[in-house]
């Protein structure tokens, strides 16, 4: 039973590396999307706490020395999760974003909730050892986008909770369990997010503010799974990798000069299953390669912790 | 008094003063430009980091410069002074000290704009920073000293316990580096050793320069009577302003103008990049280009010669010097934003 439950909780864990860079916006939140069960009437909660450390400063693929400043990026992310038939499920992110922009003279931050991500998953097929999924969602503008500074001035775009757009994020992903007889399983996808334009970013009463858009995003992700039992506990370890390759900035309807570019990352993590419907997964990331357009300061390290409570509504 | 008032009192004392300072020197959100217009560029104050140590080399030693790449210069009692905006162009502001004046020169790379400002404000000598907020797209530098911010263009305090001063500048001349050498042959020249490690070679804002539809930030009057990206030298008098635009000087040529009631000498050429404004306070006349004989700019007939920081050589006003308005060189988006009621000079 508990190898059956195993095996489920391997095919409704989700690809777990986060896309963010310098901005929240809804960027890191993409990691928050989750490939559900296809077992029917499954109801799934998790809670996810994500640090990074952003004070790489890049000029194209040369890491720069002497640079004055610093950002920290901290998201704590509430998901939930329902599966409705074998083929359907939907789910709902809410994000609470904390930043924080550091200079020798300056300590900015802002602290609210991001923009809330639904959700849809239709399971294509699924089969022994393998299922293919489709998932598209949308990101609506409710995040807060008003933060100030201690100077009654609006922070920058990316150091805004959300981006005052709705935004629609299309993945797919494939699953496959067990391979060649081994316990390893390994899942891969490609996410495709399309933003949209906030054409009165900083309005106010007397202004109509300007417009800003984030660049569309693709990303590619494997990700490789083992189990393992230790003194009966299960555990698995994982290993992901992700590239993400955004489009610039576009800020005034002109192509902002110093967005955009390539990010190679990798995650580590470990799924400790203390209790049948519970898990606990900490992680830690860390970029491999990065081509930047221009010079920018991007994620130097990541980690994070997720908790995740799984059962199903269905009576035996 | 017993110890315990006393050592009360002291801390009254120390709170007051501690809520006097902050009264002082803190945040504040007044403003004398609409806040609302004040952008956040995005680094954050500090973020584009200001050369405070400058380090130089003379004109023989510098290998990183092409003929064509734009320097700003500063001449104060007989030195003179080039910074590359190569440089510039990653650093905004350079906290330095030209002959015996402590200036700091100001660059916004977004607006194009070169200003030297005197350190000493207020009676006090202070640093400039860049404080990571652009109004019409130009830069607000911050005063170390009291934390007040300052708009480059409009040339005052708008932010701060300094609001509404206005800082004293002084005169940049701003050519093409192999100009420059002409004018200048003995000059020294701001080198890349500032302490960052950034790629001089590379500018950073893309076509920006050159490309008209390419405004990062929005600016609050669209001045269309010129090309947005037109570089512009202004002359900026206690009631009007008046634009000469580089394109004027295709074939090189001396103007004289009235500029707020004052006659003004403007002296360019497009092909050596240089724009040139000197108030006319000697009634010179008839005066002729003379920029195929750099260092000299201007002649006349009765053998004057007038060189590029205002000086004068031969001629019944030998030794004289002429006075600088307050003149600075810019996109042209920016200085119809700024200046609205700018005159635009014609032929």
């Amino acid at each position: 039973m508990k190898m059956l439950w195993l095996s489920l909780f391997i095919c409704i864990t989700n690809f777990s590396v986060s896309a963010q860079t310098c901005c929240t916006a809804g960027a890191p939140i993409l990691s928050g999307i989750t490939i559900n069960s296809n077992q029917e009437r499954n109801f799934a909660l998790a809670l996810k706490y994500d640090y990074r450390s952003i004070n790489r400063l890049i000029q194209n693929n040369e890491v720069l020395v002497n640079d004055p400043r610093s950002r920290i990026g901290m998201n704590t992310i509430v998901k939930a999760s329902m599966t409705f038939s074998p083929k359907w499920s939907a789910g709902i992110i809410i994000p609470f974003i904390y930043q924080e922009r550091a200079t020798i003279s300056e300590r900015a931050s802002s602290l609210g909730q991001g923009d809330i991500i639904l959700t849809g998953q239709y399971l294509v097929f699924a089969e022994a050892f393998s299922q293919l999924s489709w998932l598209a969602s949308v990101k609506f503008p409710t995040g807060k986008i008003n933060h100030l500074d201690d100077r009654s001035i609006f922070l920058s775009p990316d150091m805004q909770s959300g981006s005052g757009t709705f935004d629609f994020i299309n993945q797919l992903s494939f699953a496959y369990n067990q391979i060649g007889g081994s316990l390893i399983n390994i899942e891969t996808g490609v996410l495709y997010r399309i933003n949209s334009t906030n054409e009165n970013f900083a309005a106010t009463q007397n202004s109509d503010g300007r417009p800003y858009k984030f660049g569309n995003e693709f990303q590619y992700i494997i990700s490789f799974k083992r189990p393992f039992t230790i003194n009966k506990w299960f555990v698995i370890p994982d290993l992901s990798l992700q590239y993400r390759m955004a489009n610039a900035n576009v800020e005034n309807h002109t192509i902002a000069p110093n967005s955009g570019g390539q990010w190679l990352n990798a995650q580590v993590g470990i799924y400790l299953l203390p209790k049948e419907k519970l898990s606990i997964r900490p992680y830690f990331s860390f970029p491999l390669y990065q081509n930047l357009e221009g010079l920018q300061i991007t994620t130097k390290l990541g980690a994070g912790i997720e908790l995740g409570y799984n059962f199903s509504l269905q009576k035996n | 008094m017993n110890t315990l008032s006393k050592i009360a009192c002291l801390l009254l004392i120390c709170l007051l003063v501690a809520c006097g300072d902050n009264d002082r020197f803190g945040p504040s959100s007044e403003w004398t430009i609409p806040s609302d217009e004040v952008m956040d560029g995005g680094p954050g104050k500090d973020g584009i980091p200001s050369i405070d140590s400058p380090q130089f080399d003379q004109i023989d030693d510098v290998d990183f410069m092409d003929d064509e790449d734009l320097i700003v210069g500063i001449v104060k009692d007989g030195e003179a002074k080039a910074y590359p905006h190569k440089i510039l162009d990653w650093h905004e502001i350079v906290n330095d000290k030209v002959g015996e004046q402590e200036i700091a020169l100001t660059y916004c790379p977004l607006t194009g704009t070169a200003i030297a400002w005197d350190r000493n404000v207020n009676g006090v000598l202070t640093e400039f920073g860049v404080s990571g907020k652009l109004y019409n797209s130009n830069l607000i530098p911050y005063d170390r000293e009291t934390d007040s911010y300052w708009s480059q263009m409009d040339l005052s305090c708008v932010n701060g316990a300094l609001l509404n001063m206005n800082i004293v500048t002084h005169h940049v001349i701003e050519t093409k580096w192999q100009t420059w050498k002409e004018l200048f042959p003995d000059a020294m020249v701001l080198n890349r050793a500032t302490g960052f490690n950034r790629d001089y070679s590379n500018y950073p804002y893309g076509d920006y320069r050159t490309n008209d539809s390419n405004l990062l930030f929005p600016v609050n009057n669209d001045d269309d009577r010129l090309p947005a990206k037109e570089r512009v030298l202004s002359i900026i008098g206690p009631t009007a302003s008046k634009a000469y635009s580089i394109e004027l000087f295709d074939t090189p040529k001396v103007i004289i103008d009235v500029v707020d009631g004052t006659e003004m000498i403007i002296i360019g050429d497009k092909e050596q990049n240089i724009l040139l404004a000197f108030e006319n306070s000697l009634d010179l006349t008839n005066l002729f280009i003379a920029v195929d004989q750099l260092p000299v700019v201007a002649t006349r007939p009765d053998g004057t010669k007038i060189y590029s920081d205002g000086s004068i050589q031969g001629g019944p006003s030998d030794g004289a010097i002429l006075d600088h308005p307050e003149t600075f060189i810019g996109y042209w988006f920016a200085l119809g934003a700024f200046y609205p009621d700018m005159e635009i000079y014609e032929l």
